[in-house]
């Protein structure tokens, strides 16, 4: 692929942009200190994930409309890569709460419905794994991958519906931020964006890779 | 054979960790915390009741022991409404933990004390973020 590898390096150049951003461009939190600068990638993390499982939802119903075996690809792709950043998210997001909130943990709608949205998709790769047949493995996906996408609208807006711990920064009703930790944060978004398609674009390969082996394995077998 | 019971048990497994915790945070009254107000004017409803309950912390009200690891303060509703509550916590207090911020505490209220007995106390941390010293640009 000839897209690879200028790819890859503009990922690595922006996350490194992307810190320096972070930590020498965007100003000190005046309240919380320098752990808010955890924000950046917290964010960022949420947002890819949002976006990759977005993609498994639109290449689920493009498999089941066109039955095409590179969608099924597709959306596995972006279900594992997007299940790495929620757990990005899980990880990031205790490690600011302890020194904010007190606790590493709580019940909250909005940690809750992240959680969930974690073992929604965490349910949706085993059950990859445990159908052999590609044909009912990528209809029962896609069928998981459609319906689970509902959560991800419920954890976006949770923190609007509901009465909840987690700040409302930058959506409507939110209380803002400087300027420049605006900029860095789209910053972010936009590395780890860059991030995701380099992923994305070796993940996929060896997905097709790998059923190309196994149909070669079925025809000698 | 085989697989499919593993896959049947498996999906069982998942589907009840996602289910009970769609059922545990949104059933009590499908709230995360409280107002001040809504305890104080239905104290017996929330008599001795496990809940959450969010507040300003009224500067001047703060008896803090470290060694003893005790805090007493009170709480104002965030709401707008002159309802207060006298709150009692034993344990670690937390760094963040000062005057006239908001808190959600973790406990049960008792009406005949008027004292909400707090397990747990968390500090909200600011949705607005501002620089530590504002620059000009």
């Amino acid at each position: 692929m000839k897209l690879q590898k200028p790819l890859d390096i503009a990922a690595i150049v922006l996350i490194i942009a992307a810190l320096y951003m972070a930590f020498m461009f965007a100003p000190v939190e005046r309240m919380m200190g320098a752990v808010q600068k955890i924000f950046y990638f917290h964010v960022a993390s949420a947002w890819i994930a949002f976006f990759a499982f977005f993609i498994t939802f639109v290449f689920s119903i493009l498999f089941l409309v066109k039955q095409n075996f590179l969608f099924d690809d597709i959306a596995e792709s972006s279900a594992e890569i997007g299940i790495m950043f929620c757990t990005i998210v899980l990880i990031t997001g205790p490690i600011w709460a302890r020194p904010i909130w007190g606790v590493w943990w709580t019940w909250d709608p909005r940690l809750t419905t992240t959680t969930i949205l974690w073992f929604i998709y965490a349910g949706y790769i085993m059950l990859r794994k445990f159908i052999e047949e590609a044909d009912k493995r990528a209809k029962f996906a896609a069928a998981i991958g459609i319906i689970g996408f509902i959560d991800v609208p419920i954890v976006f807006f949770s923190i609007r519906w509901w009465r909840t711990i987690h700040p409302n920064v930058v959506q409507k009703g939110g209380g803002g931020l400087h300027p420049d930790m605006l900029k860095a944060m789209l910053f972010a978004i936009f590395a780890f964006s860059v991030l995701y398609a380099a992923m994305m674009l070796k993940r996929v390969r060896i997905a097709s890779l790998s059923r190309r082996i196994d149909a070669i394995g079925e025809n000698n077998g | 054979m085989k697989k499919s019971y593993k896959f049947i048990l498996a999906g069982v497994v998942f589907a009840g960790i996602i289910g009970w915790l769609f059922m545990s945070s949104f059933k009590q009254e499908s709230v995360y915390y409280l107002e001040v107000h809504e305890v104080t004017h239905n104290p017996e409803k929330y008599n001795t009741k496990g809940m959450r309950v969010t507040g300003n912390v009224l500067p001047g009200t703060v008896t803090q022991d470290y060694k003893n690891q005790y805090l007493l303060f009170t709480i104002q509703d965030i709401q707008g409404n002159p309802d207060t509550m006298k709150v009692e916590y034993h344990g670690i207090i937390p760094d963040t933990f000062k005057e006239d911020i908001h808190v959600i505490i973790e406990g049960k209220y008792d009406s005949e004390k008027q004292v909400f007995n707090a397990a747990t106390v968390l500090t909200k941390c600011p949705s607005k973020y501002e620089a530590e010293v504002e620059q000009k640009s």
